[in-house]
This record gives structure tokens, C-alpha cells and sequence, in this order.
């Protein structure tokens, strides 16, 4: 089945804002300590607004998301992103947010680049970080 | 011989009313559609562009203007036109679905009716004459030929048309996203702000500022959302209008395009 690539733009921008989201919840659940741990506050911070301007580009991008012989790219991201939905709430630490953030970071910066194979290590560790095994 | 008349003149507008019966779902479906798409997008791009160009700015160069939005403004003239060609077809629909035309062949028949008319006599036998071409017409226009119409019409130019609606979808989710991003954004800088300012009226006029803006952008977006709802009812309507292109008279097939047509008015009020 060829790859809608909009529809698969549009999914790639819900699921990035929706881990921006996600990470507006926990700082404001946790603003009392965070407050007192500026570094890792503004850590939170700034990684979301990078998210958050992945999501933006994602949205922005349509159809011009595609680049060559990605079907086994956008294979992998799919599984990234029902991963993703299934246990984003499972994050509840301030360090499992940074390095998870930095794993989906990856994983925008390689979708938009169009680095194949960067694709496939973020994709993996963010499969990683919920102990999600993966397809071949 | 005036109750013959009478009779069937009668006869001839429970023959409109039920012709205008059959496609009256399609009519009102299609009438409310192209008003839906017809109306002003209640947050262009534009719109977002003079928004997120300051909210995201984070550059400290004095020269650098963020704010040039021409190309904002000319991708929301595309979609615009794009949705432009939608309300046309729609248009084009209710017009060859509708009670507009069933209306002219009404008002032609009633308008030929026995009596003076200036300089110009019209008998009786002119008048049935001219009733009987009057209905001929109607059953041309608005059975038979008019169904044949719509159902090649539906046949022909269904996926496009729904693939057209679906692009336009497309366009408003994205615009949508990137509004609800800027509203994320703005709430997260605010939380952090606060948390480590102390209170006093320079926080105040800031908490105040993030508040103001993040509630006109929360506005704006309910009615964003609430158009794409209803260009989601269309497309759903439209699909069920192509699906039963070939029984465009069936009851069912009116009645769930009149409930589509309800729900779309219903939201666009």
C-alpha cells in the first residue's frame, strides 16, 4: 500500500505535539520542584519548544515529507508512534523526560533531514526506553 | 371544466412537490454545504504568521524583522480558491438538485394560466397546452434528465470532489496544529515564568499579556474547530451522496442527507 505522506505529516505533527503536551502537564505537576532545579526546568523547557517546532514543521510540511526509499523508514516510525501513544504517560521522571525528549529530538531532526538511518536509531531507542522489543 | 383545471393543476403540483420531494435531501445538503464552505476562515495563515512570528521569536539581532507574512498570505489566498472550487460545485449541486429550478418550472406554469395579460389573451386551451409542456419540462428537468445529471455528475467527478474536500481538511487540521502548538508553547513559558519570578506588578503585566493572548488563540481555535467539523459533516454527506449515486431518489439516502444538512446548520449557528 503506498504511504499517504500528508496524512503521515498531519500523524507525525499530533504525535509531536502531543509529546509536547504531555511534557506542559509534567512541568506543571512538578513546577514546585522544578523551581528549585532550574537547569533541569529549563532543560524541560527548551526541549519541548523544539518538539514543539518539529510538530509546527511536520504540520507545515504536507506532502513534501517524502524522500527516497522510505517505506521502511515510515514502517518503523508507525511503530514508533503507536509506541509512543501507548505509554507516554508511563514518563513520571524528570530525567527519563530529557532523555526521551532527546530520543524524539533525534528522531525529528532525522525525519526532516531525511537521514534514513538516523530514523531508525531514534525510532529504536525510543522503542527502547519503553522496553518495547522490534521488528525487524 | 374549471375543476378539470383545477384538478389538475393539483395533479401537476403534487407531481412538483413529490419530483422536488426526491432530491429535496440532496438540495438542502448541498445548500448548507456551499454556505459552510463559503464562509470567512475564522484564522487564516496570515493570521497565524503575525502570531507565531513574535511568540517564537528568539532573536536578538535589532535588523531582523520576523513578521513578513506575504507568503502566509498567499498560501490563504490558495485555499481560499481552493475551497473557492468546492463552494462552486456545491453551488452548482443545489442549483441542479434543487428547488430553484422546480421553482422556475412552477412559476412557468403558473405564470401560462388562462387570462389577460396586457395586449395578450391566453385561453384555456393554451393554458392546458402550456401546462402539459410546463410538465413535460419539469419531468425533464427535474426527473429524468436531472437525475441522470446528477447521478453521471456523482459517477464522474465523486473522487475528486472528495478528494478535494479531504486536501481541504488537510489544510485546516495543519493550520490547526500549528495554532494549538502556539498555545502549548505560550503555556509552558508561563508555568516556568511564573514559577520562578517573584510576584509583583511586573509579573502581573506579563501573566496578564501570556492569559489575554492564550485566550484570544483558545477563541479563534473553537471556531477553527468547529469549521472543520463541518467540513467533515460535508464530506461524509458527500460520500454517502456518491456511494448512492445510482439511487440519488431513495429515502434513505434523503434522510441522511438532511440530517447532515441539519448538524452542518446546526454548527455553523
Amino acid at each position: 500500500m503506498p504511504i499517504d505522506y500528508a496524512q503521515e505529516a498531519l500523524d507525525l505533527g499530533n504525535l509531536f505535539q502531543q509529546i509536547a503536551r504531555q511534557m506542559d502537564s509534567y512541568i506543571q505537576q512538578n513546577i514546585t520542584a522544578l523551581s528549585k532545579d532550574q537547569t533541569n526546568l529549563n532543560l524541560l523547557v527548551t526541549n519541548q519548544a523544539t518538539i514543539l517546532s518539529y510538530s509546527t514543521q511536520f504540520f507545515s510540511l504536507g506532502d513534501k515529507i517524502t524522500f527516497g526509499n522510505d517505506q521502511q523508514y515510515f514502517q518503523r516510525v508507525d511503530q514508533a508512534i503507536a509506541v509512543i501513544n501507548q505509554n507516554l504517560h508511563t514518563i513520571q521522571q524528570t530525567d527519563k523526560w530529557i532523555s526521551f525528549a532527546a530520543s524524539v529530538i533525534s528522531l525529528g531532526l532525522s525525519i526532516v533531514s531525511g537521514n534514513g538511518s538516523g530514523i531508525l536509531t531514534a525510532a529504536q531507542g525510543i522503542l527502547g526506553a519503553f522496553n518495547v522489543s522490534v521488528k525487524p | 371544466m374549471k375543476s378539470s383545471l383545477l384538478c389538475s393543476c393539483l395533479i401537476l403540483q403534487a407531481l412538483l412537490y413529490t419530483a422536488c420531494a426526491d432530491l429535496k435531501g440532496i438540495n438542502k445538503f448541498a445548500g448548507s454545504s456551499c454556505k459552510t464552505i463559503a464562509q470567512r476562515f475564522p484564522y487564516g495563515y496570515s493570521d497565524y504568521c503575525f502570531d507565531s512570528c513574535y511568540i517564537y521569536d528568539n532573536s536578538t539581532n535589532p535588523e531582523h524583522y520576523p513578521c513578513d507574512c506575504k507568503t502566509a498570505a498567499a498560501y490563504d489566498t490558495a485555499v481560499i480558491r481552493e475551497s473557492g472550487k468546492l463552494g462552486s460545485y456545491f453551488t452548482a449541486l443545489a442549483k441542479l438538485s434543487g428547488s430553484a429550478d422546480v421553482i422556475k418550472v412552477d412559476t412557468l406554469g403558473a405564470v401560462v394560466t388562462a387570462g389577460t395579460y396586457g395586449s395578450l389573451t391566453i385561453s384555456s386551451t393554451e393554458a392546458s397546452v402550456a401546462s402539459g409542456v410546463a410538465t413535460g419540462i419539469q419531468d425533464l428537468l427535474t426527473v429524468n434528465f436531472k437525475s441522470k445529471h446528477l447521478t453521471a455528475n456523482l459517477q464522474t467527478y465523486g473522487n475528486a470532489v472528495d478528494s478535494s474536500l479531504a486536501a481541504y481538511i488537510r489544510h485546516l487540521e495543519a493550520l490547526d496544529g500549528q495554532t494549538t502548538n502556539l498555545i502549548i508553547y505560550l503555556n509552558t513559558r508561563l508555568i516556568a515564568y511564573r514559577a520562578v519570578t517573584a510576584p509583583g506588578p511586573e509579573r502581573f503585566s506579563v501573566v496578564a499579556v501570556y492569559n489575554q493572548k492564550m485566550r484570544e488563540l483558545t477563541g479563534r481555535q473553537a471556531g477553527f474547530k468547529n469549521l472543520i467539523s463541518q467540513i467533515q459533516l460535508i464530506r461524509s454527506g458527500y460520500h454517502q451522496l456518491v456511494i448512492n449515486a445510482g439511487d440519488i431518489r431513495s429515502k434513505n439516502l434523503k434522510q441522511e442527507l438532511l440530517a447532515f444538512a441539519n448538524n452542518i446548520s446546526y454548527l455553523s449557528n
